[in-house]
């Protein structure tokens, strides 16, 4: 199937935008140009009602409450809404044929229910040159050309990208998504129905031959049968508990993952002590922080302070006081001689100091005047001694400036190394708060209850094993009674012979689905490796390289090996650009592998994707198809940024470019003014190179587009 | 050593009103300052220190912290005292005990500018205040 244009009416803001595919073999591509908010994603979604209705639009609480028109259209007045599909579809013979497919639906916008819808109107013509034939039923058909549960391989949001591949659908979700594409794209799932059909002729056949041989035959077939459908039943019981079982795997690695990263985050009882500790530790750092500034404080009030400030002119006051001493000035000792002196009578030189005597009154005058004296010698004297004592008892004026240095480095040591520890403690609340204790009492709890719960399945599994091997043994013994009684009652030789047959052919087809499935399998794993690695530019053998390979394992997963052979989480470990060459690889492949002649619709592919990588994977998901390689076609909704980098590519790939703009970007974007009452979407002809008075845009000039001054519509 | 005589123990002893509304601030427990005259003797030996004084404003903007007394608590703060005094003014001083104070208080009212202003906006005052106390730098 090859999709050769598309029309959209009143879907969301395209009112009437028709565009027109690439189907040249030569130049596969149409490349669908638009900035955000310009329609592309408008446009997919179109696609999908298109094809699908309702169902093919993503999966919301209650699909019934989108909305398909677009808000400004009027209240209570109904509108159509209709896509338009042309496709070329190529048959099992080789005959290719041009279809119309048509769904329209008349919406009600703003009434006070919602959105009511009609009932959908699809119609499916095939176009001949006589007239359109109708076909029918038009959405079985498309079903058969392009199955719903595969249009995420057909029609793909740059988004939804990692569908196959992310750890964050359910694995069971994941594999089965993958087994079913390939399945359904192989014809694996055809040969399925042809291998249950051969059996059910086959056991028809069985019982006839057997009623043809009499009774015992008869009853020995019946009770086969009702031990066949004991088995079917133990099967049966075996394939819900396995689905269980699977289901509870996922739990369980998801549960054991969330616990494991919890757990990876610290253990919280260690965590507890060491925030305890940290506690402590900042308590005595505080501590250290408080002695260091008492000690600051207690300098403060101390001598050696005023020493080291003011110790030069106490050293001043003092020097002044000794030569005072010098001079003799202080202490004033001769007061007490003058006064003894007086009272002798005689001087210390002999000369008679009695009263009446000339000397005396000299000597009464020297004591009067030593007299006045006194008060101030003495207390410069008592000055003198006070300093001499303070001077022995440390006069030191560097003990100051010790003492700071030393309290300043203490406080700094107890501050730095507070400031760590709060760094540290800070970290360790920080992680303890991480580990949600009651996710970790509950995740362990549920992994117990789950660990049980899968233990008793297997269990459960054993013991049907073991049933199904009795009865299994219980059918051959009475197969092997039966062939005996068979032996000696010949039925109907013809009957026989197409039984025969048709037992043969049931072994055959189970041995080719079986061989088709793997060997298709490892096709597509190894066609998905060889382009992943091209895309991503990595050599398996490379010493350097991160990857070493990709493959599907048996379980439908795809897995991605590293270097030295471990598998790598492609959430994780993956990058976004390597995610999307994973999942553009595998839906190439497996179209590859099939054969498939389809759509590879994709939306925003190349977000996230720059340089070498991006070379390589336009060049890679856009060249003309070689060698056996059927033809294809790919229509990528690109931005102006994702066109960067690959433009020459494009242009050397692409049969079609498309522009789409939104008459909404005006002025703020958009050149000129469409004139229109509502905002619509528009598509012209333009090319990443081009622009003209629909889509031409602002920041053009800055891009050196080419104007072309007409309106390039379409 | 023999007891100290203070013989300032009558004289009141002032700061300037600005400056004492930041000291007080600073005084008391984990303050820089266990007392009001702590501050004050600081101011005065850095106005020694600098060789600067400031006078004492008028009584409307000046403060009475305390008395001579509370110098008896650390004698020889006295001593210092009348030392600095002699070695500025010379012996006869000491028989001036109210030109005493008077020097040591427009010495006092020139650090404790310095002494505001390495306290304000700190958010460890004592911390500040050693800091800024570097001999060396003074």
């Amino acid at each position: 199937m090859l999709i050769r244009s598309v029309h959209i009416a009143n879907f969301k803001m395209m009112r009437d935008v028709t565009i027109n595919f690439s189907v040249d073999p030569a130049r596969p591509l149409t490349v669908i140009r638009g900035e955000n908010g310009s329609g592309k994603t408008t446009l997919l979604y179109a696609m999908l009602w298109g094809l699908y209705g309702m169902n093919g639009l993503p999966k919301v609480a209650n699909a019934d409450a989108l909305r398909l028109t677009s808000t400004f259209c009027p209240a209570g007045s109904p509108v159509a809404v209709e896509v338009e599909i042309v496709f070329d579809h190529t048959d099992d013979m080789g005959m290719t044929s041009q279809y119309r497919l048509r769904r329209m639906v008349l919406e009600t916008p703003g009434s006070d229910s919602g959105y009511p819808r009609g009932q959908d109107d699809v119609k499916l013509f095939r176009l001949a040159p006589e007239g359109d034939k109708p076909v029918m039923p038009a959405d079985a058909w498309i079903e058969h050309l392009i199955p719903h549960r595969l249009s995420d391989l057909f029609f793909t949001n740059g988004d939804d990208i990692q569908k196959f591949i992310s750890g964050r659908v359910h694995s069971h979700e994941r594999q089965s998504k993958v087994h079913q594409a390939i399945r359904e794209l192989l014809g694996i799932e055809q040969l399925t129905t042809g291998v249950a059909d051969v059996k059910h002729v086959f056991g028809n056949l069985k019982r006839r031959v057997s009623a043809e041989s009499g009774s015992d035959a008869q009853k020995l077939e019946e009770a086969c049968e009702a031990l066949r459908r004991q088995i079917a039943e133990q099967e049966e019981s075996r394939s819900v508990i396995e689905d269980r079982q699977k289901v509870m795997e996922t739990h369980q690695h998801e549960w054991e993952r969330e616990l494991n990263q919890l757990r990876g985050i610290g253990d919280l009882e260690e965590l507890n002590a060491q925030i305890a500790t940290l506690k402590s530790r900042m308590r005595a750092c505080q501590e250290r922080e408080q002695a260091a500034l008492a000690d600051m404080r207690t300098a403060f009030r101390g001598q050696p302070l005023s020493w080291a400030l003011a110790g030069t002119q106490v050293d001043e006051g003092r020097a002044k006081l000794e030569e005072l001493a010098d001079r003799r000035v202080i202490p004033n000792t001769s007061l007490k001689v003058l006064e003894d002196r007086l009272e002798d009578g005689e001087c210390i030189c002999g000369s008679d100091l009695h009263p009446g005597s000339g000397l005396r009154e000299h000597v009464q005058q020297l004591l009067e005047e030593q007299r006045e004296n006194s008060e101030i010698a003495q207390r410069l004297t008592e000055l003198r001694y006070d300093a001499r004592g303070l001077a022995a008892a440390g006069a030191d004026t560097e003990e100051f400036a010790r003492r700071r240095l030393a309290t300043l480095a203490e406080y700094t040591a107890a501050h730095d190394e507070l400031v760590r520890t709060d760094v540290e403690l800070k970290q360790a609340e920080t992680k303890r708060r991480l580990i949600d204790d009651a996710r970790v009492r509950t995740l362990t709890d549920d992994l117990a209850g789950v660990g049980k719960k899968i233990g008793d399945g297997v269990l459960e599994l054993g013991r049907i094993a073991e049933r199904i091997a009795a009865f299994e043994g219980q059918v051959a013994d009475r197969e092997q009674e039966l062939a005996a009684v068979l032996k000696k009652r010949r039925a109907n030789h013809d009957l026989v012979i197409k039984r025969d047959v048709a037992d043969d052919l049931r072994i055959l087809a189970e041995q080719v689905q079986g061989r088709l499935e793997g060997e298709y399998v490892d096709k597509v794993s190894a066609r998905l490796q060889e382009i992943f690695l091209s895309i991503i530019g990595a050599e398996p053998d490379a010493r350097l390289g991160v990857f070493r390979g990709v493959s599907i394992t048996e379980n439908f997963d795809i897995v991605v090996e590293s270097q030295n052979g471990t598998t790598l989480d492609t959430d994780y470990e993956l990058n976004g650009a390597s995610q999307r060459a994973l999942t553009l690889a595998f839906i190439w492949s497996l179209m590859e592998v099939a054969g498939i002649t389809a759509p590879r619709l994709i939306d925003t592919p190349l977000g996230m994707v720059s340089g070498g990588v991006k070379q390589r994977m336009v060049s890679t998901i856009t060249h003309p198809p070689t060698g056996d390689e059927p033809p294809y076609q790919v229509i990528l909704l690109l931005t102006r940024s994702e066109i960067m980098e690959v433009g020459e590519l494009l242009a050397q790939h692409a049969g079609v470019f498309v522009t789409i703009s939104c008459s909404k970007d005006y002025p703020a974007d958009l050149v000129y003014d469409w004139l229109g009452d509502e905002p619509v979407i528009r598509a012209c002809s333009c090319t990443h190179e081009q622009s003209c008075r629909i889509c031409a845009r602002r920041i053009d000039n800055a891009h050196g587009l080419a104007f072309r001054d007409m309106a390039a519509a379409i | 050593m023999a007891e100290v005589i203070n013989r300032y123990a009558a004289a009141d002893l002032f700061m300037p009103d600005d400056l004492h509304r930041v000291i007080r601030e600073h005084v008391g427990v984990n303050q820089p300052f266990a007392r009001q005259i702590d501050a004050w003797w600081i101011g005065f030996c850095l106005g020694v220190r600098h060789g600067q004084t400031r006078p004492l404003p008028a009584p409307d903007k000046r403060v009475k912290f305390m008395d001579g007394a509370v110098l008896s608590s650390d004698p020889w703060r006295i001593i210092h005292l009348e030392l600095v005094a002699v070695g500025l003014r010379g012996e006869e001083i000491l028989t001036r005990p109210r030109e005493v104070v008077q020097l040591a208080t427009e010495h006092a009212n020139y650090g404790l500018e310095m002494l505001v202003n390495a306290l304000t906006g700190q958010n460890e005052p004592t911390l500040a205040l050693m800091n800024f106390l570097d001999p060396a730098q003074l």
